[in-house]
């Protein structure tokens, strides 16, 4: 790179990466608006349901999408709640109390996972159904439970292998002066270095977050269905909006209805921006509290 | 005068290779005890041997006896046939107050920075964490320079602010003894010498083990002076300290094998 480039070259060449990336999302953004905003209306959420009514699960909605919406948004707090809690243990043990051997072997074991194609997941989660049905649970079905299980397992690489390398890369000066002023390992983790990791945690949660919302193959296979309206319960069908715009892209009869699958693609991009926006400031609140700042100085 | 550190046949490998060999050291219950000598002579390991926090670093091999006056006389703080149980490593770095070379705030508010242990070490209210936090840092002359911004961020002040912060939060926590890593290393001469003046009015109240590199701070400001070669202690001064040229000359004529090495 040093004897192919001049230095200016090498600058604007630096300054150009940013840009193309920024093109990029532009250029997504532009063609999504472009396509779906024709349908873009409360009747693409609501069809001809009063949108009060629909929003306080008063009245079914059945030609928008809404039960998607809050399909999709119960599913993604559902594999959070899934995952969040075994994927940080699991991090903090493999940066903190695990020797080199047990970190090498459930280090690998984690990349494995992360490297499984979400349609072998769906698999899993559809054998799984099949298996407790001829076996244990014969009423076993395919559910928004199964769905989330399984993308729990599917994200919980994301959420552990950032917990780990937040903690890995905290310096040793401050492990060490941690335990100078008497705290004990459990406690020198939870209020010293787990603050410290939280940026690099929440990272990997909104990684998770947006993986959960966006993917089609496992919940096809696991629980997902065009039309059941507003989930009913954790072991009911459930609509999803990446599902709905698959469907609507494969099975669509005319313009209108094509419109529409871009709009709920709008949609479902709002709704994980919203959710990523929502993981920041959760995590600014957290680390505000956390360190103590606050604009005056008074002793609280 | 009553002994406050007790140190007999202290030896410290990592390893394999061993940093210091053979160290009977003792200091009294009051004033500053300096330890000079050149890098890697084993001062901060044999600081780090009084609070347990080479075990921290790595596989280390600690032999020998300490024994370090808590609050009730003389107690051995490593574990030995004579004396299988001794206090927990949390309680023990939490009374041997230590500082380190650089400061090191914790990454937190500065009244955080001193609360944040007391909350967590010693379970303290509210109240008593807040008078506390002031006590402690009029104690370093630090209340009426950062009173007004105790919510911002500890990172933001001086280095010598933040060394001086340092000190009060292992003043806040109560100790019964000071260690002090090169305190003044990486401040200037003002700031040094601030930390200085805390630390002669400290003196008054607690056994202070300050290590220095500088041999002017060294001689004006101990009571004892402890010289360390090569892991061991080549001379002590408790009476008559010595003048910095003579510690300099002391320091410089060290063996020759030590130079080729």
């Amino acid at each position: 790179m040093h004897a192919m480039f001049p230095p200016t070259l090498r600058v604007w060449l630096l300054r150009l990466a940013p840009l193309l990336l920024l093109l990029i999302v532009l250029g997504l953004l532009f063609f999504l608006v472009q396509k779906g905003h024709s349908a873009l209306s409360l009747n693409l959420l609501f069809g001809d349901t009063p949108p009060l009514m629909a929003v306080l699960g008063q009245a079914a909605v059945w030609n928008g999408l809404w039960p998607a919406c809050a399909g999709t948004l119960y599913l993604v707090l559902l594999t959070l709640l899934l995952a969040l809690f075994p994927g940080l243990c699991c991090g903090i043990y493999l940066a903190e109390y695990a020797n080199r051997r047990s970190a090498l072997g459930i280090g690998l074991a984690m990349d494995i996972l992360a490297g499984t194609p979400s349609i072998v997941m769906g698999l899993f989660g559809f054998t799984l159904i099949v298996f407790l049905r001829r076996t244990f649970c014969p009423s076993a079905n395919t559910s928004l439970l199964l769905s989330a299980a399984c993308l729990a397992l599917l994200v919980l690489p994301n959420i552990v292998s950032n917990t780990r390398e937040a903690l890995a890369a905290i310096p040793r000066e401050l492990r060490i002066t941690a335990l100078a002023l008497g705290l004990g390992k459990n406690a020198m983790i939870r209020h010293i270095l787990l603050p410290q990791a939280v940026h690099g945690i929440a990272a990997g949660v909104v990684l998770a977050l947006a993986r959960a919302a966006e993917d089609t193959a496992v919940i096809m296979l696991t629980g997902a269905v065009a039309n059941s309206g507003l989930p009913a319960g954790l072991l009911d069908r459930f609509e999803a909006l990446p599902f709905s715009i698959y469907y609507t892209a494969a099975e669509y009869q005319n313009a209108d209805e094509l419109a529409s699958g871009f709009g709920a693609a709008l949609i479902l991009l709002a709704l994980s921006a919203l959710l990523v926006f929502l993981a920041h400031l959760l995590e600014r609140r957290f680390l505000q509290r956390s360190r103590g700042y606050h604009a005056t100085g008074h002793l609280c | 005068m009553q002994q406050a550190i007790s140190v007999e046949h202290l030896s410290v490998s990592f390893d394999r290779s061993r940093i210091l060999q053979d160290i009977s050291f003792s200091a009294a219950s009051c004033g500053i005890n300096v330890l000079v000598g050149r890098s890697g002579s084993g001062k901060t390991t044999f600081l780090r041997a009084l609070n347990r926090l080479n075990e921290t670093i790595g596989p280390v091999r600690t032999s020998g006896r300490v024994r370090l006056d808590l609050g009730d006389g003389l107690e051995d703080i490593y574990p030995s046939e004579a004396s299988p149980s001794v206090r927990p490593m949390n309680e023990l770095r939490r009374l041997v107050g230590m500082v380190f070379q650089s400061p090191r705030v914790l990454p937190v508010s500065i009244a955080e920075n001193i609360a944040l242990p007391l909350r967590v070490v010693r379970h303290l209210s509210k109240d008593a964490i807040a008078s506390r936090t002031e006590t402690s840092l009029r104690q370093v002359g630090l209340w009426s320079e950062i009173s007004h911004r105790l919510g911002t961020a500890a990172e933001n002040l001086s280095g010598g602010q933040q060394q001086r912060l340092c000190l009060a939060r292992a003043l806040a926590l109560e100790p019964a003894i000071l260690l002090l890593d090169e305190p003044t290393a990486s401040l200037d001469v003002h700031a040094g010498r601030n930390i200085e003046e805390v630390l002669t009015e400290l003196a008054r109240k607690y056994p202070v083990i300050l290590v220095s590199h500088n041999c002017r701070q060294a001689t004006r400001l101990a009571q004892q002076l402890t010289v360390f070669e090569r892991g061991s202690l080549r001379a002590t001064f408790s009476r008559d300290i010595p003048d910095a040229e003579e510690v300099n000359a002391l320091l410089k004529e060290e063996t020759p094998e030590y130079d080729a090495g």
